[in-house]
Parts: C-alpha cells; structure tokens; sequence
C-alpha cells in the first residue's frame, strides 16, 4: 500500500472536504415539525399495517403450499414471525425513498406495491415474476417502485443501500434509503464498511438489523461478543432497539429515524428484536432451537398480538379484524391462481439482458401512510 | 490536438466528462485532496469539489458498492481502485452485485471501475497484477484496455458514457512512458473495435495494452512485415478483426503481459483456431508470463515479464514456421 | 528458413615443437575438409629442420577447412587448419551433397535436386522432414487451384510448403484448374490439354461390353457442343426459312476477282460473298442482329460475324468483329484468317465470343439441305448448302426455257420469340437479291 501521508493536503483542508460532505444537505424540514398527533397514524393506517403483516403471512403460507407441491424450484425462504418489521418500518417511506428489500422482509415489498402473484410467479421461476426467471425466491426487486434487489452475500445490499444515500446527500434531496440486515451478517467485513462509511459521510440512511436469534444455526452467542445496537455509536449515530414484534414501536422508531436522515442528521440503525420462527430455508428444521424458546415466542406472534391490540385499544371489532384477514387470503388465493397462470420463461431469454442498452431510472414506490396523502393535499412539503 | 502522455490523457479525458456531465463523479481512496496515488485526479476537488471527488475510508467493497447504488440512482461514479490488485477486497460488489444487476433486475449500472495495473518496477506480487481475465469470466462487465494516449483518452470517455459496470485497465508503466497526439476536447473511442497498429502480411500479432508496445518495437527492430492488431476492448472482444487478421496472415501470436492460463491469449486462440482454421499455416501460439505470482527482485521479474527480447524471438519463430 | 546452426570454429595451430623452433612445413594432411576428427587424433604431419611432428586435433569435430596447404611453411601459432566443434559424427557436410563421406553412419539418400542449398539433407540428425505436413490453409489453396503439393518447394521449417510458396507457385503456373466462367455455346475451346480426357479409361473400362455394342467416351468438345445444342434448342423458339439463290452472278464475279485476290494471298470463296451479303441484309433488318434477355430484345450495333468452322472433332465458332466494316476483300481474308487459324488450334479465346450473326458452311460437304441450330444468344444462323448445278427455269428467249445454273439454298433458322416468320423470309429475300444481283464485270 502506497504511503499516503497527506503531504500536499493539510488537514484543515481535509476537515473543509469533510465538514462540505457531512454538511450537505441539512435539511430545511419540510416535514410536519411540531409533532401534532401523539401517534402519526390514523385508524386506516392501523388497519393497512394489520393488513400488510396478514398479507405477508397469507402469502408465504401459500409458497410453502406450493413449495410442498414441487412447485418451487431451487430453495425456499420466508419471515415467518417476522412480519412488524418488513411493514412497520417500510410504511413510514415516501414515495421518492428508496430501499433494498431482503429475504425476511416480503412485507415491504406488498407496502410499496409489489403484488402477491408476482411474488409467487418469481419464487415458481415464472415468467411473471419481477426477474422473469432469472433469479428466485426473494432476490427480486421492482426497480419502477424503487427498490434494488438483494443479492445471496450479506450484507452487501447494505453498501448498494447506501451509495443510493451518498447520492441523496450529495444532490441535497430529502430522500432517505433504508434496508435491512440480519444480525449475522454484522460479522461480516462488508457491514463495517457500509456503516463506516454511512457514519463518515453522514448518509440519509436507516439501517434496519433484524435480531431474530440465529443466523442460520448459528446462535446471537457465537455471532458477535457485543449487541449489534451498541455498536452503531461507534460508527457515529444513533442505535435503537426495539420489540421487532409490535409494527407499531417498529413504525415509531423507523418513522423517528427518516426523520433524522431528511433533516441531515445521517444514519441510524434500529435494531428489531425477534424470532425466526421457520428455518433459515424450507430445508432446516431447526433442531439448533430450544423448544421453549420456541413457545415463548409463538407466544408474541405479531399479527396476533396485533389483532388483539386493535380491538382493545384502537376501536376495531373483532369482525372488522376478521374480514381483513378473510379478505387479504382470499386476496392471496386469488393472487395465487394468477401466478399459477404465468408461463415459464422462453428458454431463449436465457442470454438475454447482460448489458443494458440505455441507462435506466428508479420508479417510485407506493406510499400508503397517510402521512404523504396528507402532506401532499395539505402542507407545503 | 496534443501532445500528452498516456497519465495525462486519463485526467483529461476524467475532466472533459466531468465538465460535461454533471452526473459524473470520482470516487476512491486518496484521489481528492492528495490528487490521487499516481497524480490522475490532481486539481480535481479544487476544480469540481468534495461533492464530486470523494475521499473514501479503505474498503473497496464500499467504494464499488456505495457506486452501484449511486449509478442505479442515476450518478455516473468513477471508481479509482489504487491498484488493480486491490480489486480483489471489492470483488464480492463487483461481480456479486454491479455485473449481475441488469441481467436479474434490468437494472442499469452505469459505472466505471480505474484499475491501475501491470509490472516492470518491482511492485511485487501485490502491486503488478494484470487481473482482467477475472473479470471476462463474469459476464456483466465490460473490460478496456488502452495501449495509447489517445486510446486511453477516448475508451475513458466511452466507459463513462457506457450504461454499464466498465472496468478499465491503464497499465502502470504505460502512464509517463507512452505520449502521444490526443485530440483535445471531447473524444470517444467505440468499444468494442480493435485498431490495426501496423499493418502486415508475414504474422499478426494480437495484443493489449503493453505488449502492444513490445510487439510494435519488434516488428520495427526485426524489420519482417508483422501485423500488430491492438484490441483495446477485451469485452465486447472485436472477433472481426482478429478473424480478418489471422485469415490475412495465416500465422497467429496472441501477446499479453498477464500470466498465461485462461487469459485472453486464451480467448482469442480458441477462436481463431474455431472460425480461421482453414487459413492457418502455423500453430496458433501465446506470448504471456507464464503462471506465476509477478516477483519483486529485478532479475525475477524480467523473467517471468515478457520482454522485447521474448517478442522478437517469438515472432521469428513463427515466421519461420 | 530452416535452422541451419551456427559453427563453432576451433582454430589449429601450427604448434610449439621446440624453444627453438620457429616454424614448421606441412607435409601431410591425414584428414580432408569434411572428414570427422576425434580429439587428440593426428590431423597433419609437420615437418620443421629438426624433426617431424604428428599434429593432434584440438578438440572432435569435423575439418571444416584447411589453411595451410601441403608444403606450405607456416609460423608457430598461426593457424593451419579450422574444425568445426559443433558438428555431429554422421551429419553431412553442407556443401557435400554428393560426396559419400566414409565416417558417416548411415547412408546418405540421394540428393533430392533443391534450389534450397542451405536446406538440410533427408538425414540423421539434421531436421525432421516435414515436407509432407500440409497446413490447413496449403490445402485449401492447393485444392482451389488444382495444385500437386509434391511440385511446390517448401521453404518452412522442415522443408515444409507454406502458403507463401504454394501462391507462389499458382501464381508462376497461370493457376491451373481455376474456374473459368462458362463458355458461351460453340464456342468451347479445345485448347486445354489438361482436360484431354474427362472420363478416366478405368471409368470406361468399368462398363460392362455388351455383344454388338462399342462405347466410347465422349471428349469435352464433344460434351459441350452436345450440351449447349440441347440448351440452344430449349432456349429458343426455332423455325427454319430457306430461300433458293441462283449464284451465277456470283460465280462469275468470283472468277473475275479470285486470281488478284490469290496473289494477294486471299482465297476468295462463296462464302464470302454469302457473308457480305447476309451482312448488308442485317443493317436493313437489324432484328435478325439481336439478342433475347428475358422480355428484352437487344440490337447490336456491330455485325460480329460467327463462321462455323469445322475440325476433326468437332466445330468451332470464330467470330469476325465488326464485320459491317469489310470489304469483299477483307471479308474473304478474315474468313481464310479465323478459319486457319481455327483448324490450327491458334484462336485467342476472346475470339470466339461476342458474335451477334453466325453463317455455317455444311455445303462443302455436299449436303443441300439443313436446319441448323442457333448459336445462343443469337436470334439466327444462316447455312450455306452446297452449290448444285441444276435445271432451272429461266427467260429465254420466248419466255419461259430451262437453264442451268448453279444454285443453292440458304437455309436460316430463326428464334421466333423475337421475330416473325414474314421478317425472316424478308430478310433471306433482301440476300438473295444481293447474291443474284452482284454487279459483274
């Protein structure tokens, strides 16, 4: 390695360049400043989140049906027991944020507009699905909503994540990117990078670390010496931690963290505490767990406690809560039927795509809080 | 026109794309404020600023990662890797994530990695790799090599304006040592099309990057009527003009300084030997390092470097032939 | 180039034979350039004023040259002889190619006659023969042109024919066997003897004989004329219109002119007068000057008169260019011109293409009557029958009488797809005028 003793920039220069790369874009707000209501969500918002989480359990429970039928080539991932992060944290963003979705988080996917049936056609490798076969299960993202997709090394989605961040900041845009990571991949070389360089540049970024126990087989024990959360301080920013299993508090704490990004006050990483309730695949019975720890958490189901939580502190019978459920499954079932429908890929496409002719725009995705409905007919953001 | 070294066509070709595109940035370790490890991106930050020229922590995955999220975005980052070597702690986002993103997303990476590469100074094992094979084994990404100033200039230019992950070879020892007239201004060099650098009837020599050098040197200092084609792209590789070449002369040296196995000598013997086999008079043969790590101690390194002297005697012999 | 080695030569000196001793005298050269040496083997014998010294090589090798010659006197320490250490016992010497060397182990092969002088012989030791080894690239060009590599001199390694001699040789050899395009009907020329015989005689023998029947291959003249006769009928719509002519003018025109003309050294004969009628006919009757191109007829501004001449083989067809320009004169000198020549197999192949009309003589043989065939891509042939003698009637005195006169038939078949049967008869009309009415005297 080349000696690189700064001889011809002085130091003072250095901390101009980094003071100019730290300082750019502070935000001028635009957003609701005076936190008016004491919960940033309506009685609509409530019942979207309740919908996501069901929709995202509906439809993985369809895909391991399927999967069991020998539909599913290749191997098979869900969230199962982790669906409050995927949608409390992805329901905070706007329609102009950006975000890399990973395996455990097919919630966000549906909260930014991906459909069911194409989430299906790409894990049956169908011609309908986001990658039209090209790649499976959940390495997909619709770059028209906004999203790039994952790929099988973690965390590196966390470095892509945060390039689309240092372009935020260095246009001066109130955007924020978010993305996820799980709590095995911290021991990676490539997080330290991206949340190095996220804290030195001061990216617009939210860092989501879901915590659910095991990475693989490997348990939270034998994967770092330190919780993950306190960590994030020594990169520079804040680290949170909250119950990855109560949407709401994943909401909150994400909704405080785009907050900060948009006023410029850089990273944050939110880690969500949970439990990975299937396997790492469809192929690991998860011998490594104890059963009790099994029960316990079996016990803090999100959708359940959610739906008990819904009727006894915000105003939903029980019915109300029912007939989503039965609409968003036969929702799912319907979805199904269309992903079913959809051919396999023309073995022709195979050698198809490598190069890109002409370059190519991120879409926005759908923004169902009601925030940005009522900012955009409201306020003057 | 002017007159500039195969280094100063570099920057100017950084520059005139940077003046003209604002979307365009650099982006690696030492190249804002210190300009840079071999000088390229000097006067760069005072000229377009810090929001432009970035000083990275050192973590090439973040650089090659942090640009593919920026291209995907919309900027054009120019990645500088300090050494071509250094490829290797970024390869995971290189191969993983930029080469692959269109073909599974349609997502487009309009990014160009800088890869300082090549021997000759006792850089040692670290400091001298020519590791451009490993990049034609990844479809996805698109891989140039100048052998002139002009060229260097123009396939700069060209990388950047390409909608795809670019890596871009400028061979070390080529940066002070080879000059040449480059047009000021805008200048774009198609990829894709090699350049006939002497025309000849005897053998074709097909090359990149230094060993075209060494190839033009020989053929000047045997006096035998050699055809130097130099590639310049390695992907997309210009079939055509090796084809047309070998089936003109019939005899085939295929010359680089990268080490042997599986390099682009490789490459284009394959095809050659598929698609001009009825127009060969001689055995299709590769002038290369042999496979070996590149040795620190001068006497070690000339020898597994090929020389002027290994040019010459390998064109003999298959004029011979 | 082939790798002739470098020499290594060991100089022998006159030696040192004694302190006083200053110089010695060749007396015998026991070994002779070429020969093999052994170190410390006796070369020479030198004679000094005190004794006689046996002079042992230096080093093995083979003598490559002597210096001193047989008597010469020589200084101590100036060189006597050259041997060439790097040479191996059996190889031969370069320049003794047709020397039988007695130290070499195996017999040298008789010296192939190459211009190559510095190519190795076919021996032990010296370069692997690769003369027979073909690259892919000799091949392909030695088959295109027909070439038998075992001509070709190859000056690649191991005597191996590269593809710069074999274009060479193509190139010296006026590229045998290239394809030439097709040559128009009539007009094959024989004059290639490489094609003497298509059909190899072991094909012919491979017929079974049949009782009462003989085969005989077909020569390539012989197959052409067949098959552009065949082409020429598929082609064209022919008729055939004769006409009857009273040569009497002619015959006695013919007598009036022939003898200058023969001192001119041009034979004058009927058929001259035939052409220069039938030529002056065709500028009235332009269509008969013509060609058939798909839904085109395309007139010829030039008259390139065809004459069928025959051979023993066959038939061939000159064409006189430019006829509308001859004089009787200079018709009958071209006609006698390309018919010797014809006969002599000295036509230049351009001669026998480009012709727009052509008139064919059978007569001579005796025949009054035929239907000739059209040379393509013509629209007419004429035929000029033999000139009989007959009883005709003609205006005598009180009318009708009968006459003798010399007359012929032209007989001329015509392509009907580019003109009509009343334009043939008009045409052959307007010659016969002509010939009957020659002006005389």
């Amino acid at each position: 390695m080349e000696p690189g003793n700064g001889a011809v920039a002085s130091d003072r220069a250095r901390d101009e360049v980094g003071d100019r790369v730290r300082g750019a874009g502070a935000g001028t707000g635009g957003l609701e400043a005076s936190a008016a209501t004491h919960s940033h969500l309506t009685r609509e918002d409530r019942a979207n989140l309740f919908r996501y989480m069901a929709m995202m359990r509906a439809a993985e429970e369809r895909a391991i049906t399927l999967y069991r039928q020998g539909k599913v080539p290749g191997s098979f991932y869900d969230g199962c027991g982790q669906e409050a992060i995927s949608v409390g944290s992805s329901y905070v963003l706007g329609p102009s944020d950006r975000m890399c979705i990973l395996h455990r988080d097919l919630g966000a996917h549906f909260v930014r507009g991906v459909t069911p049936d194409r989430y299906l056609a790409n894990y049956m490798g169908r011609a309908g699905g986001p990658t039209g076969g090209k790649d499976g299960n959940m390495h997909f993202g619709d770059l028209e909503l906004g999203c790039v997709g994952m790929v099988s090394m973690l965390p590196d989605m966390a470095l892509v994540a945060s390039g689309m961040a240092l372009k935020f900041k260095l246009r001066g845009e109130q955007r924020v990117a978010m993305t996820y990571f799980g709590e095995g991949s911290t021991a990676n070389g490539q997080w330290h990078e991206a949340m190095n360089f996220a804290g030195v540049y001061g990216l617009p970024i939210v860092f989501v670390l879901e915590n659910n126990q095991f990475a693989y087989s490997t348990p939270n024990e034998l994967e770092f010496a330190v919780d993950p959360v306190e960590r994030a301080g020594a990169y520079g920013f804040p680290g949170v931690k909250v119950d990855g299993n109560d949407v709401e508090a994943v909401f909150e704490a994400a909704r405080a963290a785009t907050e900060r990004a948009r006023s410029g006050e850089g990273p944050t990483l939110i880690e969500c505490v949970t439990m990975r309730m299937h396997g790492h695949g469809a192929h690991d019975d998860m011998r490594y767990v104890p059963p009790e720890m099994f029960e316990e958490w079996a016990q803090r189901d999100p959708i359940e406690r959610y739906s008990e939580r819904l009727v006894a502190e915000h105003g939903f019978s029980a019915d109300e809560v029912e007939s989503i459920r039965a609409e968003v499954k036969a929702y799912v079932d319907e979805c199904a039927q269309t992903a079913l429908a959809s051919p396999m890929p023309d073995p022709a496409t195979a050698t198809e795509g490598v190069f890109a002719d002409a370059p190519t725009e991120l879409g926005d995705g759908r923004a169902p809080w009601s925030y940005w409905t009522r900012t955009a007919e409201g306020s003057v953001a | 026109m002017a007159e500039m070294t195969y280094l100063e066509a570099i920057s100017d070709g950084l520059r005139e794309e940077m003046r003209r595109d604002e979307s365009v940035l650099c982006i690696g370790e030492d190249i804002g404020a210190f300009g840079g490890a071999f000088k390229v991106t000097d006067g760069f930050i005072e000229e377009f600023g810090a929001g432009r020229v970035l000083d990275t922590p050192l973590a090439e995955n973040a650089i090659i990662g942090t640009a593919v999220g920026a291209a995907a975005e919309g900027l054009r980052p120019v990645c500088e890797m300090q050494f071509a070597d250094f490829i290797s702690c970024g390869f995971d986002q290189l191969v993983n994530v930029a080469a692959k993103l269109h073909y599974r997303q349609g997502v487009a990476v309009p990014m160009v990695v800088r890869l300082p590469s090549g021997g000759g100074f006792s850089g040692g094992p670290f400091h001298s790799q020519n590791p451009e094979a490993w990049f034609l084994q990844s479809p996805g990404l698109r891989v140039v090599a100048p052998a002139t100033a002009d060229d260097a200039k123009g396939l700069l230019t060209a990388a950047i304006r390409d909608p795809n992950p670019v890596c871009y070879m400028e061979h070390k020892g080529l940066y002070r040592y080879v000059k040449g007239e480059v047009p000021e201004g805008e200048h774009s060099v198609e990829l894709g099309r090699a350049r006939v650098a002497r025309e000849g009837e005897e053998m074709s020599v097909i090359t990149y990057g230094s060993a075209v050098h060494l190839a033009l040197d020989a053929a000047e200092e045997l006096g035998e009527d050699i055809e130097v084609i130099d590639l310049r792209s390695l992907c997309p590789l210009d079939t055509d003009a090796i084809l047309a070449s070998a089936r003109k002369t019939g005899k085939v040296l295929v010359a680089h300084e990268a080490t042997q196995s599986c390099g682009v000598g490789a490459e284009v013997a394959a095809l050659v030997a598929a698609e001009a086999f009825e127009d060969l008079d001689a055995p299709v043969r590769r002038l290369t390092a042999p496979d070996v790590p590149i040795p620190f101690s001068p006497p070690l390194e000339q020898a597994v470097l090929p020389q002027l002297d290994d040019m010459k005697e390998a064109c003999r012999e298959l004029l011979a032939y | 180039m082939s790798s002739s080695r470098t020499e290594t030569l060991i100089e022998v000196a006159m030696p040192k034979m004694g302190i006083s001793v200053s110089e010695g005298t060749i007396l015998e050269w026991r070994k002779q350039p070429g020969d093999w040496i052994e170190a410390d083997e006796t070369i020479a014998d030198v004679t000094t004023d005190k004794v006689d010294v046996e002079i042992p090589a230096p080093a093995s090798g083979r003598l490559a040259r002597i210096i001193a010659e047989r008597g010469d006197t020589v200084p101590v320490g100036e060189p006597i002889a050259e041997i060439d250490a790097e040479a191996k016992p059996g190889e031969a010497h370069p320049e003794e190619s047709a020397v039988r060397s007695p130290q070499s182990a195996e017999p040298e092969e008789a010296a192939v006659s190459s211009p190559q002088a510095a190519e190795p012989q076919k021996d032990s030791g010296g370069e692997p023969d690769r003369s027979g080894f073909v690259s892919p690239v000799v091949r392909r060009i030695a088959d295109k042109h027909g070439v038998d590599l075992e001509q070709v001199e190859g000056t690649g390694v191991g005597g191996r024919v590269r593809k710069k001699d074999v274009l060479a040789y193509v190139e010296a050899n006026g590229g045998d066997g290239q394809a030439k395009p097709a040559p128009v009907l009539h007009s094959e020329s024989p004059y290639r003897p490489e094609e003497s015989a298509v059909r190899s005689p072991a094909e012919v023998a491979e017929a079974e004989p049949v009782a009462g029947e003989r085969r005989e291959p077909m020569t390539p003249m012989r197959q052409m004329i067949a098959k552009h006769m065949l082409d020429s009928r598929r082609t064209s719509a022919h008729c055939t219109t004769i006409v009857e002519v009273d040569m009497s003018r002619v015959a006695a025109r013919r007598a009036e002119l022939k003898e200058a003309m023969k001192r001119r050294g041009v034979p004058l004969t009927y058929l001259a007068f035939v052409a220069q009628a039938t030529v002056e006919a065709l500028g009235e009757f332009p269509v008969l000057n013509a060609s058939v191109e798909g839904e085109e007829i395309v007139y010829h501004d030039d008259v390139n008169l065809g004459i069928a001449v025959a051979l023993d083989d066959g038939l061939i067809v000159p064409v006189i260019p430019k006829a509308q320009r001859l004089s009787l004169e200079g018709m009958a000198a071209a006609i006698a011109d390309v018919a010797a020549r014809a006969r002599a197999k000295q036509l230049e192949p351009d001669e026998v293409h480009g012709g727009t009309f052509t008139i064919t003589n059978p007569g001579q043989f005796g025949a009054v009557l035929a239907t000739p065939i059209i040379n393509q891509p013509q629209v007419a042939i004429l035929d000029l029958e033999a000139i009989v003698k007959r009883a005709v009637v003609v205006d005598g005195p009180d009318g009708d009488a009968i006459g003798i006169r010399p007359m012929t038939y032209l007989p001329m078949s015509w392509d009907h797809r580019a003109l009509d049967g009343a334009v043939a008869a008009q045409f052959l009309s307007r010659v016969k005028a002509r010939l009957e009415g020659w002006e005389v005297g």
